[in-house]
């Protein structure tokens, strides 16, 4: 598009003029100049979103789709037992249920998942800009988890022994989702205290699914996460609990869940990724906390606090949990007001799970 | 031949699960001793190699594998997805076994 008649001259309108300038050569110029400046801009276009594709594409983000917002794309891959994110697809969007449980509780769950993401948040998909959603089911033998591998949620048949299969709780599978639209909005590198809020998020959103799909206000939810995950021989209610963190089992097995749900009781550690799924107990209590003196659904205040706060610049990669906190604060005064009920709300949550917080300090320089 | 097998990360962190077991062959019962010896045998595990971290993404698994027969030793870590089969059914049936010791 550079090449004028010499092939060797780029023609400076064709290349180093900024988009705001050609449009207003456009605008004044003479007719030859804004017949260059318009072809220009047309090819301008055509290549900036080439190379947007090419990036996202480079970057591994996954396909690159022209879904109109409001409209999910769903693909659920079958894995065959094998350890591996490819396999054949099983049923795409629009196909009829299946025969296979898992098959339809992945599909099912994404579509609630991309639902209440649409009408509550007007987020179109996890990357705001209509990703499909592939679910990759029979993952492993036997195998006990289910993961986010930063393209796809992939879900194993447990082990029915102490597990059943991971497709079986909404909101695990909104667990997994929201993984997608943490990492991005906001990146949070999974270790530590940011590592924690980025499974608080999961845990957060994944709560937010179910009470969703189940019309539930917040002091009629359980707060559990994988409630109905764990096999009849063990000794537990879900994986965790957000009302009450350390308390869903207790079991010769799987041990005693080690959430704290207090910072005098933060867990230091190397294992798990510095505590991502130990810490996490504090923020989510926090949210279940905010949410339930709130009352209402829990997604139409602070949800909606949550959500913002995911999205506001100011949270970076390694934020701790009193700069979340702010921040939460921060956004709670933006959408409601100064000394609204959801400010005090938020704060009232934060400080019971000990952490204090402030919106007068600026933020750039809380931890 | 002596087995020291780890299992870390995951959708929650279980501290029964994520203990690290040692399993001596010499313990099993022989039909576990015979496949688990078959299995690394027939993932080569002497000669592989694996030290990675994931890049991207959340609550995969890690698990860390230390095996010590006679003058062969080796330690590798791997995280899932697995996709080397043999390595993953070896990894499978390490994950039974150490529910029971």
């Amino acid at each position: 598009m550079c090449n004028n008649h010499d092939p060797n001259h780029r023609h400076s309108i064709h290349c180093i003029l900024s988009p705001h300038i050609l449009r207003s050569i456009v605008k004044n110029g003479s007719p030859e100049q804004r017949q260059k400046a318009i072809t220009t801009l047309a090819n301008d276009s055509t290549f900036r979103a080439l190379r947007n594709f090419t990036n996202a594409t480079l970057a591994g983000t996954g396909p690159v789709t022209m879904i109109s917002p409001g409209k999910k794309q769903r693909t659920i891959i079958d894995a065959k037992n094998l350890q591996s994110t490819e396999g054949k697809i099983v049923r795409f969007e629009g196909d009829p249920a299946t025969d296979d449980p898992a098959v339809n509780e992945a599909y099912d769950g994404l579509g609630v998942t991309y639902d209440f993401f649409w009408n509550i948040f007007e987020r179109h998909s996890i990357d705001d800009e209509g990703m499909p959603l592939q679910g990759i089911v029979h993952f492993g033998k036997e195998y006990n988890n289910a993961f986010w591998d930063g393209q796809k949620m992939t879900f194993g048949d447990g082990d029915d022994d102490l597990f059943k299969r991971f497709t079986i709780s909404l909101d695990v599978i909104g667990h997994e989702l929201a993984h997608g639209v943490t990492e991005d909005e906001a990146g949070l590198v999974y270790f530590n205290q940011a590592g924690a809020l980025n499974e608080s998020m999961s845990d957060v959103f994944g709560s937010m699914v179910k009470q969703y799909k189940l019309n539930q206000t917040s002091d009629k939810a359980d707060w559990l996460i994988g409630a109905e995950l764990l096999s009849d021989k063990i000794n537990g209610k879900a994986l965790r609990s957000m009302s009450d963190p350390g308390s869903a089992y207790d079991d010769p097995v799987l041990g005693k869940d080690p959430q704290p749900k207090h910072m005098d009781a933060f867990v230091n550690t190397f294992e798990d990724n510095g505590g991502v799924h130990i810490n996490s107990g504090i923020p989510n209590r926090a949210f279940y906390l905010a949410a339930t003196s709130i009352g209402g659904f829990s997604w139409e205040r602070a949800g909606k606090i949550w959500y913002e706060t995911l999205k506001d610049a100011r949270l970076r990669a390694n934020t701790g949990f009193k700069r979340f906190a702010n921040l939460t604060v921060y956004n709670a005064v933006r959408l409601f007001g100064q000394g609204s009920v959801e400010e005090q709300a938020v704060q009232n949550a934060w400080n019971e799970v000990g952490i204090k917080t402030s919106v007068k300090e600026p933020l750039q320089y809380a931890h | 031949m002596l087995i020291e097998f780890k299992s870390d990360g995951g959708i929650a962190y279980f501290p029964g699960l994520n203990r690290s077991k040692l399993i001596n062959t010499d313990s099993l019962n022989n039909e576990d001793s015979m496949k688990v010896k078959e299995l690394v045998q027939k993932c080569r595990f002497f000669s592989i190699s694996y030290n990675e971290v994931p890049q991207r993404g959340a609550d995969r698994k890690t698990y860390t594998i230390t095996i010590t027969d006679g003058d062969n030793k080796n330690t590798i870590r791997v995280s899932d997805p697995v996709e080397d089969e043999a390595l993953a059914e070896l990894i499978g049936f390490l994950n039974k076994l150490s529910k029971k010791v």
